[in-house]
């Protein structure tokens, strides 16, 4: 009977118990975010530091390997920056199609006969066979397609087009609201991981600070898995979250980044350390420009970010008109005296 | 110079301690140390012993319990 | 935000333990001989704690060893709080026990030349088992180049071949159906295999195991097979054994195994003689598990018994594993499986694992085809929270919509239960005093008494809660769920963090969980620890010394500071005096001798 060693008012030691079982009972759910800017891969693939196909398999791999933690685990994988789509959910696959038998046998064939095609798989486990192969599928497919899209799109003469990582952000945010809320996966914990390309250049400001915001609120880390330029606006995503920020420089080892350092599982947070760099660049970035700035200017009406003055003296962002006296004050060259600061309609801000 | 001793940690409250100590003083060899008032060292093979001692001993100073089943 | 996670996860933990104790104990060969199927390994690695699974990850694509001391430069540090010990070092250090336990990780002891003072130190290096390691990669990338294919990637193949062949069957029956009729064809068209047919075909198969066990009268008695594996892990007992064991010693508490007739001294009970089986105490607790973990209870027993049996247990337990990754509602052909897994397929479908279908031209025996049903893909599944077998099969018990509880119980100690279930009313009637049965639901009393005996019979107070918690009334849930989110909020908004912390999420009326408690506590008022008496401390540095490193460790169980003594756990008691040696020596004083 010394099973029976229970005491019913010391509750401390259970306690201690119970949150190493809920560590590792719980199931989570992984989304990638992974960036396909066609132009931003070329110059990546020119320089001949990385490839594609082999992000892919590591993802694949890693995917793999977060279903292998625990049976109850989901993954879910968008695509951003595509001149395609934008922003889009690639797996799991929603298809208003199949919804008869006779579609998702036609699927399910389809499927088998793309194993022998692509993934010259024997031996895989089955689950992980159908992620994978919808996910190659479609990325396949994407790749296809995509060159025509760019071409049009650059015969139309506008190649740059805003990044749509922000979108992908916000909907995988939603995608993961709407699963915590459904009855069956309530209590699932949730984070996400950017594998980014583009620079920062490509990033909407305020959609993806917006984005960062809720992802903060829900309570889900945003890990980064920077390849190319370093990203400032990701570094804060990932400072804010408790994610991880890491800049690859040597993608070789990609899947050893990938199934270590960006592969803590939310409920080991609280244990591990976090292999993020501490020294974070918190600058914004101008509204008009796209640039970080330094020091630059703020609306006092909606705080937009400014690093040059709009000539028609308006805010770019809530249009509220600026005081003309003041901006020639501050547009003034430096005298001897010191700047008095503005303290009506525009202040200067020092951010760093 | 420091010693280890071979033994079983019993772990119980200071009545519980008080019968214990009084089965040893009727048996002898079972306690081997007493460290405080919920703690005492015994020879771990007596245990089942005192176990059983022990219900018997509490079965007959707890007969009325019976009654109050409601809480 | 969210409901907290409940705990209701303490009878697969039970499960995790006995079974991670059953494949600790196996014998290195073994474990490589396993290791070498990636199912197996996917489903070993699913068993362990998520620290140890997050060690696994970093060393699998590493490829050279690394230093051991690299693994605790993951673990955050914890500050030592009063005299909590640390919780991450000995979750850490568990993480690791259970690694080598399994044979996953490999020290390594090397002579590296210190950089900088150029000191010849020993340090050890950690490396994954290279056998597991090539298999788990293998699983997660899909390949396996210039390694000779081993037979769960024929399985696979075959399934895949299998498959397409059905397929074909089918592609030409539509076409023309007057082709003769293959078996598949037959099964095709005259009743498909769906996922429902398959639920309520593995749950009429376990229940009347479950049944035959309360002793509620059955029409049909579960086959010898399943009886004598009752009767062997001592779940159920012969009225001769009863006897027996009673003459012999009434006191001990262990597993009552007769195995007189696997070893063949005594003649096996006839079928008639099994039907009189009887429950034991280990059979009440049983029946309080969730449903996975008894399915797992008795694949344990079957894996002991097939020992005996002269089966290969890496057959068996790959067997196991395989029907933990196969998929619900497809068909499987018999012809992967191995001799010894053959038997097992018979005895499998027996408790409702496999759905094998009989077909009558009984020379076809290569093409036919089983049907894992949700009993046998949950196996390797633990997480409590999402559709497992236990779920569903209570949404098929209680046929109704999803919600499962169906018990309240109030703080009067009062118990209803919304159910016409004789299984769950003879699962109740093991603590609870029943009173009243109405056409769909019974009324009871929780009394001294009632649960005395289940305690008696070997039931714990946390079993008894556990049950009574995973099946509560969803408006209690409810009401449980409100009472924490607003005291939560309230804690919250003074800011007062600590107690938020404290806060218990509570479906039951603690009054009720705390006098169950109680009534346990009653019958064993004792609680004992084997180990070590360390005292007679020449000074306070060696006894702090050691103190310290024990209370690290986690193997102090009770310490008095004024009188230099405390209390070593025996698992501890090997660690702490190589470390007091090795202090000791350092220090150049004198060195403990315990004396045993």
């Amino acid at each position: 009977m010394d099973a029976i060693a229970d005491r019913a008012f010391v509750d401390v030691q259970s306690g201690k118990g119970n949150l190493h079982r809920v560590v590792d009972e719980t199931p989570s759910l992984l989304i990638v975010i992974l960036d396909v800017s066609p132009l931003e891969w070329k110059k990546l693939m020119d320089s001949g530091t990385l490839d594609f196909k082999n992000v892919v398999s590591a993802l694949l791999v890693m995917l793999n390997s977060h279903m292998a933690l625990n049976s109850g685990n989901k993954v879910a994988l968008y695509i951003a920056n595509s001149y395609l789509h934008g922003a889009e959910l690639v797996y799991p696959w929603f298809d208003d199609r199949d919804d008869s038998s006779d579609g998702s046998e036609q699927n399910s064939k389809r499927r088998r006969m793309n194993a022998d095609n692509i993934l010259k798989a024997s031996g895989i486990y089955r689950q992980f066979r159908i992620v994978d192969e919808s996910i190659v599928d479609k990325l396949d497919s994407l790749i296809k397609e995509e060159p025509s899209k760019l071409k049009s799109m650059v015969n139309k003469g506008n190649t740059h087009i805003k990044g749509t990582l922000s979108g992908a952000l916000s909907q995988a945010l939603s995608y993961i609201n709407r699963l915590q809320k459904s009855d069956e996966h309530s209590g699932l914990k949730a984070r996400v991981l950017c594998i980014s390309v583009s620079g920062d250049s490509a990033l909407p400001y305020v959609s993806i600070m917006n984005s960062i915001f809720a992802a903060q609120k829900m309570k889900i880390s945003v890990d980064v898995c920077k390849l190319g330029p370093d990203s400032t606006f990701l570094q804060q995503a990932s400072d804010a979250t408790n994610g991880v920020y890491i800049h690859i420089n040597n993608p070789d080892g990609l899947i050893q980044y990938l199934s270590t350092a960006l592969f803590i599982d939310p409920l080991l947070r609280p244990i591990v350390v976090l292999p993020t760099n501490t020294s974070i660049d918190f600058r914004a970035s101008c509204f008009i420009t796209n640039k970080l700035v330094d020091v630059g200017y703020v609306c006092s009406v909606c705080l937009c970010i400014l690093s040059v003055i709009p000539d028609d003296e308006r805010c770019p962002t809530c249009h509220s008109k600026f005081d003309h006296n003041l901006i020639t004050r501050l547009k003034r060259k430096p005298k001897v005296l010191p700047l008095k600061m503005g303290n009506k309609r525009k202040k200067r801000v020092v951010d760093k | 110079m420091a010693r280890a001793i071979k033994g079983s940690l019993v772990e119980c409250d200071p009545s519980i301690k008080a019968l214990i100590v009084k089965i040893d003083s009727d048996y002898r060899d079972i306690v081997i140390e007493e460290l405080d008032d919920t703690h005492l060292l015994v020879d771990p093979s007596k245990i089942p012993f005192i176990k059983r001692e022990l219900s018997k001993l509490l079965s007959e100073n707890m007969y009325n319990l019976n009654e109050d089943n409601q809480a | 935000m969210s409901a907290p996670i409940q705990s209701s996860s303490t009878s697969s933990d039970l499960f995790k333990s006995t079974i991670n104790e059953y494949l600790d104990n196996l014998p290195e060969a073994v474990h490589s001989q396993l290791y070498r199927s990636p199912e197996t390994c996917l489903a070993i690695f699913r068993l362990l704690p998520s620290l140890a699974k997050f060690y696994i990850m970093t060393l699998l694509f590493q490829e050279t060893a690394i230093p051991y001391a690299d693994l605790n430069r993951w673990i955050k540090p914890q500050k030592a709080t009063g005299h909590h010990r640390n919780a991450n070092k000995i979750y850490q250090n568990e993480s690791i026990k259970r690694l080598k336990a399994l044979n996953l990780l490999k020290e390594i002891r090397k002579k590296v030349k210190h950089p900088t003072t150029g000191k010849l130190t020993t340090i050890v290096f950690v490396q994954l088992n290279p056998i597991f390691r090539q298999s788990f990669r293998d699983a997660l990338t899909g390949f396996r180049d210039g390694i000779p294919r081993d037979q769960s990637e024929k399985i696979a193949e075959t399934i895949e071949e299998a498959e397409a062949e059905s397929e074909k069957t089918l592609e030409t029956s539509s076409v023309s159906s007057s082709s003769g009729p293959s078996l598949e064809n037959l099964f095709a068209t005259k009743f498909k295999i769906t996922v429902g047919f398959l639920d309520s075909y593995c749950l009429a198969k376990w229940e009347n195991i479950l049944h035959f066990m309360v002793g509620s009268k059955i029409k049909h008695y579960p086959s010898i097979g399943v009886l004598t594996l009752l009767r062997y892990s001592g779940l159920m007992e012969l009225p001769s054994d009863r006897r027996h064991r009673q003459s012999v010693d009434a006191d001990e508490d262990n597993f009552v195994v007769d195995d007189h007739y696997i070893d063949g001294e005594r003649g096996p009970p006839s079928g008639e003689e099994l039907k009189s089986l009887l429950i034991t105490k280990n059979g009440f607790q049983f029946l309080l598990q969730d449903i996975n973990s008894q399915i797992w209870t008795l694949l344990l027993q079957y894996l002991k018994m097939s020992e005996k049996l002269m089966m290969n247990p890496v057959d068996v337990l790959n067997f196991i594993f395989m029907l933990g990754s196969l998929e619900l509602g497809e068909g499987y052909p018999i012809k992967v499986l191995s001799d010894t897994q053959l038997i097992m397929l018979e005895d499998l479908v027996d408790y409702g694992l496999i759905f094998y279908p009989k077909s009558e031209n009984s020379e076809d025996t290569k093409g036919r085809i089983f049907y894992p049903t949700r009993l046998a893909t949950s196996l390797t599944s633990e997480s409590t929270k999402f559709k497992t077998a236990s779920t569903v099969l209570n949404e098929q018990i209680s046929n109704t919509d999803s919600n499962q509880g169906k018990i309240i119980i109030e703080t009067n100690f009062k118990i209803y239960c919304y159910t016409t279930s004789p299984l769950q009313i003879a699962i109740l009637n093991l603590f609870v005093h029943l009173k009243i049965r109405f056409a769909n639901m019974v009324t009871g009393i929780v009394t001294r008494e009632s649960v005395r005996g289940a305690l008696i019979n070997g039931i714990t107070a946390d079993q008894i809660i556990t049950y009574l918690e995973s099946h509560a009334h969803p408006g209690m849930v409810k009401k449980a769920e409100e009472k924490y989110a607003k005291k939560m909020e309230f804690e919250t908004s003074i800011g007062n963090s600590y107690t938020a912390d404290q806060i218990k999420y509570e479906v039951l009326p603690p009054t009720v969980v705390d006098q169950i408690k109680l009534w346990q506590l009653e019958l064993d008022r004792i609680q004992t620890f084997k180990g070590y008496l360390y005292k007679d401390f020449a000074n306070d540095f060696e006894f702090e010394k050691l103190l310290s490193y024990g209370e690290e460790i986690g193997v102090i169980v009770w310490r008095d500071k004024i009188h230099r003594k405390f209390f070593v756990t025996s698992d501890g008691n090997a660690q702490l005096i190589e470390y007091a040696n090795r202090i000791l020596r350092k220090s150049a004083s004198r060195s403990v001798t315990p004396s045993t």
